[in-house]
């Protein structure tokens, strides 16, 4: 047996909560007893959705939440440090006046965005240099090169003179380096990693990821790696917790979990992924798997699981009949063509305020959008993707080229002469929680456009519709009065795609717009939009960062590099038989491990 | 079915939450009720009482038999009920009344000025945060027009309206005219543009003129331009006061706009909105501006607070408010001229201490706010 580490016994943690709508303080149950034990030297993943307790288990874990609105209820936190002196109870220490001995030196942790967790009027090698020399006593000279050393483990590209430049002139990778730097500064026993390469593209993810595996080989460290992506759990973890609504309802080796999962959760959350080998008609969702019902004898909740569901079988799409589909879509006559497409974005001004240096987001682009496709557009952040897909719908000035839309020219209009025609092309964007107004019902959001286009006769008629449309969306007539902050994430994005489509559109843009959502619910966004889809019949450019959700959806794939597109053709060929080398780069880089059959 | 949850219903339940909040509102609302019911506290002349009054006196009537009286002295040869509880000033003045009828303008000419500086203010605001530097494009020929309507304006100001340009009447039939000129320059902009033609489109940077007037008359300190005003007022009134204390505190009401305007801007919603094409009034009246009430309500109630004391300022320099009017400011200047009697200043400035606090501390209230 190895030896122990960390050891979390029974650990109970509530956040206060206030209601508005009932003016009711109320507790919530944010992490609801939960036992694990973590060895030395090994990996252990923690996976699991938004609002699971993953995140508050792993800051617990360092005492840092704020206390209140959180509360430690029970249980403890045996940390063993080295040489097998006493175990210390985390649990039982004060947050604010013992545990800063212990942060850093024993127990380091590294957060999700790399872009504000480095302080922007320090350089790098300064702030790497003050965390060694808190925990040590050594001179400044030697903190300066102990940083420079542990720059070159973490494969910094000149290492010394990184040391003095400021975080604004790294790239989120790097930055996200000098994170690691800074936590592995001081040898800790314990790394925490919350989401690190979450913010990252799947390129740098890899290249984060091996560093990772590499630094625990040469230090010996023990790594809690908290992710909601079960590909890169699997790439990296020994062990894995799943955790879902405050419980930890599986744990063991990663193999047995993921190729003999025995809870329906965990079932369904590993089938709900967009599979990478095969193209399938219908996402499988996790309420396929498990349901919740009221035990008749105890009066609790409990989970309890469906029988197998046939959606796993019978479900596959052949290569030869999606490909038949598509190319009879690329007879039908192109519903928007671009041709030359330039939006550029000045970034140095002459003295008279005339632009002289321009980057150039979108950069020589053309294709075209056949009516009933779904074409999705892939590439890295900061490829121009979104400018693309802001540019054609004209909620972006292009410097130069056509936008055809329907044999009329857009990009010339004017916002007056465009107005009309937004009632035709829609979008959805990215971001949830801040796409409705937040002092704005629901219902009021979805019936505001067609009061202002003035479709259907009256507001009676339309607020039919509005419910109509709610319960396409699966939600109900009865939350029509609600405000957007009563909404989880998923439910947002559902409210969204209903008001674009409220003006029935003949062409959406979806911007990202599942990118920010757990994988179960990405999984039921997902087959919302097929349906819709089906059934409305409308043409879609579907853009997104990751390619295996680009796959299930779209007909045609586009690949942007740099404000170009590299390569453009049906999905599966795209994704079997790459022709850039970029593509290919950008392929081998989603994480698979042995999840991937 | 549900019902829906107004905005004024979550203030309510959010201030709720703080404790002392509660105690303030109360204050506040005392202090509008007083000023409300001031003739009815104090005595007036020239109304009828139909209940005796709680001070028997009129803020302005002089009983020089009766003057610089300290709330200490016995005052022997009055009854309890028409004792000046707090004394009175240099012209028998009973102060107690004063305070009441100060009250009274007091808020009058805080909230007044207020409501005009945020008017004023949250257009500015809107349209320097909303437009920018580049998304104002208009085409030449309506820049044109517009130039000529605001032209014509100026030459209405400089020809019709030179006698006195604060009587009552000049402050309607220039309200009035704006009003109409507007409408007909938007009319002819919407026939002009029907006529298909090519045209240069200028950009305008709205930002850019915004701001840097605002530095330009934030550059120079507040009192001057105050003072610098006021003489060519001729005839003093609490309107006119209003009007220049408006127009002279709405820059920094702009300025937070503008800033939580390019805030939201980034939000998606907005984007959204204009995605759906909706026309920009839509999205300034139904998204922009419930998202900026509760930051307005902030900067408003500390504007109350400093309007206040810029009025008691004025009164204390005599200028501004008519002579004859009662304020908190004014009392307090008759101290100078009798320094010994703390009476003429403790009481006056105490209230106005107070009514500052309460409207900073309400603004703090309203900054806890979600």
């Amino acid at each position: 047996m190895q030896d122990k580490i960390l050891e979390v016994d029974n650990l109970k943690i509530q956040f206060q909560s206030f209601d508005r709508r009932t003016f009711k303080e109320t507790k919530i149950v944010a992490v609801n007893g939960i036992h694990f034990t973590l060895y030395k030297g090994e990996t252990v993943g923690i996976v699991g959705e938004s609002g699971s307790g993953k995140s508050v288990t792993a800051l617990s874990l360092m005492r840092l939440l704020e206390e209140p609105p959180s509360e430690l209820v029970s249980g403890s936190i045996l940390f063993y440090p080295e040489g097998g002196s006493k175990p210390v109870d985390f649990a039982q220490l004060r947050p604010d006046e013992d545990m800063p001995p212990y942060r850093g030196k024993h127990l380091a942790m590294i957060f999700q965005e790399p872009m504000t967790s480095l302080n922007p009027v320090y350089t790098c090698g300064a702030q790497v240099a003050e965390a060694i020399l808190i925990h040590n006593a050594i001179s400044k000279a030697a903190a300066k090169q102990k940083t420079i050393e542990l720059f070159e483990k973490v494969k910094l590209p000149n290492p010394a003179q990184m040391y003095d430049r400021y975080p604004h002139e790294l790239s989120g990778g790097q930055k996200q380096r000098v994170m690691i730097a800074m936590a592995m500064s001081c040898d800790p026993a314990i790394l925490i990693a919350d989401e690190p390469t979450t913010a990252l593209d799947v390129t740098v993810q890899k290249e984060i990821l091996k560093l990772t595996n590499e630094l625990q080989q040469n230090f010996g460290t023990s790594i809690l790696f908290i992710t909601h992506d079960l590909g890169v759990i699997a790439e990296i973890a020994d062990r894995v917790l799943v955790m879902y609504k405050g419980n930890i309802v599986e744990s063991g080796n990663v193999e047995d979990v993921f190729l003999r999962p025995q809870h329906p959760y965990t079932k369904g959350l590993l089938a709900c992924r967009p599979p990478l080998g095969q193209r399938l008609k219908r996402l499988p969702v996790v309420s396929d798997f498990m349901g919740e019902r009221v035990n008749a004898i105890t009066g609790a909740k409990e989970l309890y699981e469906k029988d197998q569901p046939n959606i796993v079988f019978n479900n596959t799409i052949s290569d030869a009949e999606a490909l038949t589909k598509s190319s009879k879509l690329l007879e039908n006559a192109p519903m928007m063509v671009v041709k030359n497409l330039n939006t550029w974005f000045p970034t140095k001004k002459n003295l008279w305020g005339k632009p002289i240096e321009w980057f150039k987001a979108v950069n020589d682009v053309s294709f075209n959008v056949y009516e009933g496709e779904t074409l999705g557009l892939v590439g890295e952040s900061g490829c121009g993707k979104t400018t693309l897909g802001r540019t054609i719908l004209r909620l972006m000035r292009p410097q130069s080229g056509e936008i055809i839309f329907e044999n009329q020219h857009l990009e010339h209009l004017e916002q007056d002469a465009l107005r009309p025609l937004r009632k035709k092309m829609q979008i959805v964007f990215q971001d949830p929680y801040s796409s409705l107004n937040p002092r704005m019902t629901i219902g009021a959001a979805i019936l505001e456009p067609m009061q202002v286009h003035k479709i259907y006769e009256n507001d009676k008629i339309r607020k039919e519709k509005v419910i109509e449309l709610l319960e396409t969306v699966s939600m109900t007539a009865e939350q029509y009065h609600r405000y957007p902050h009563e909404f989880s994430g998923g439910q947002r994005q559902r409210i969204c795609i209903a008001r674009a489509l409220a003006l029935q559109p003949t062409f959406l843009v979806c911007d990202e717009s599942v990118s920010a959502l757990d994988v179960s619910v990405q999984a039921q966004v997902l087959n919302l939009l097929m349906d819709l889809k089906a059934k409305m019949k409308f043409t879609c450019v579907f853009i997104s960062h990751d390619l295996s959700v680009v796959r299930f959806i779209s007909d045609r794939i586009m690949v942007m590099n740099k404000g170009r597109i590299e390569e453009i053709g049906f999905a599966d060929a795209i994704y079997q038989n790459p022709q850039t080398e970029y593509t290919q780069r950008l392929i081998e880089a989603i994480p698979k491990g042995i999840i991937t059959k | 079915m549900l019902k829906p949850i107004l905005y004024y219903q979550y203030i309510k339940n959010d201030l709720r939450r703080q404790p002392f909040a509660k105690y303030h509102f109360y204050i506040f609302c005392f202090l509008i009720s007083v000023a409300i019911t001031a003739p009815f506290i104090a005595k007036q002349p020239t109304m009828t009482q139909f209940l005796p009054p709680c001070i028997p006196y009129d803020a302005m009537t002089t009983r020089l038999s009766d003057k610089l009286l300290s709330p200490f002295d016995p005052q022997a040869n009055l009854s309890w009920y028409r004792r000046h509880w707090l004394g009175t000033d240099g012209m028998g003045r009973d102060i107690a009344a004063g305070l009441v009828a100060g009250t009274r303008i007091a808020l009058q000419v805080g909230l007044g000025s207020v409501a005009l500086a945020a008017v004023i203010g949250l257009f500015a605001g809107l349209m320097s945060g909303y437009y920018g530097d580049e998304r104002f494009r208009m085409e030449r020929r309506c820049v044109l027009l517009w130039l000529l309507g605001w032209a014509i304006w100026g030459f209405y100001l400089h020809v019709f309206a030179q006698q006195d340009w604060c009587a009552t009447q000049f402050y309607t039939t220039t309200i009035v005219f704006t009003i109409l000129l507007i409408i007909v320059l938007h009319i002819l902009e919407k026939i002009i543009t029907s006529i298909k033609h090519q045209q240069l489109v200028w950009i305008i940077p709205i930002d850019y003129f915004v701001m840097r007037s605002i530095d330009l008359l934030q550059a120079i300190p507040f009192l001057i331009i105050l003072l610098g005003l006021m003489p060519f007022i001729k005839q003093k009134s609490v309107s006119n006061v209003i009007l220049i204390i408006g127009c002279v505190t709405w820059m920094p009401i702009a300025r937070m706009i503008r800033a939580q305007v390019i805030r939201l801007r980034t939000r998606v919603f907005i984007q959204n909105a204009e995605a759906l094409g909706y026309p920009t009034w839509r999205i300034w009246v139904f998204h922009l501006i419930p998202n900026l009430l509760t930051p307005l309500l902030v900067a408003m109630s500390f504007g109350v607070a400093n309007a206040i004391m810029a009025e008691g300022l004025l009164s204390f320099l005599g200028v501004g408010l008519p002579d004859d009017l009662v304020t908190w400011g004014s009392i307090c200047q008759a101290a100078r001229a009798n320094a010994t009697h703390w009476w003429l200043v403790l009481f006056p400035s105490g209230a106005i201490l107070l009514t500052v606090l309460i409207f900073n501390w309400l603004g703090e209230h309203l900054k806890q706010l979600k």
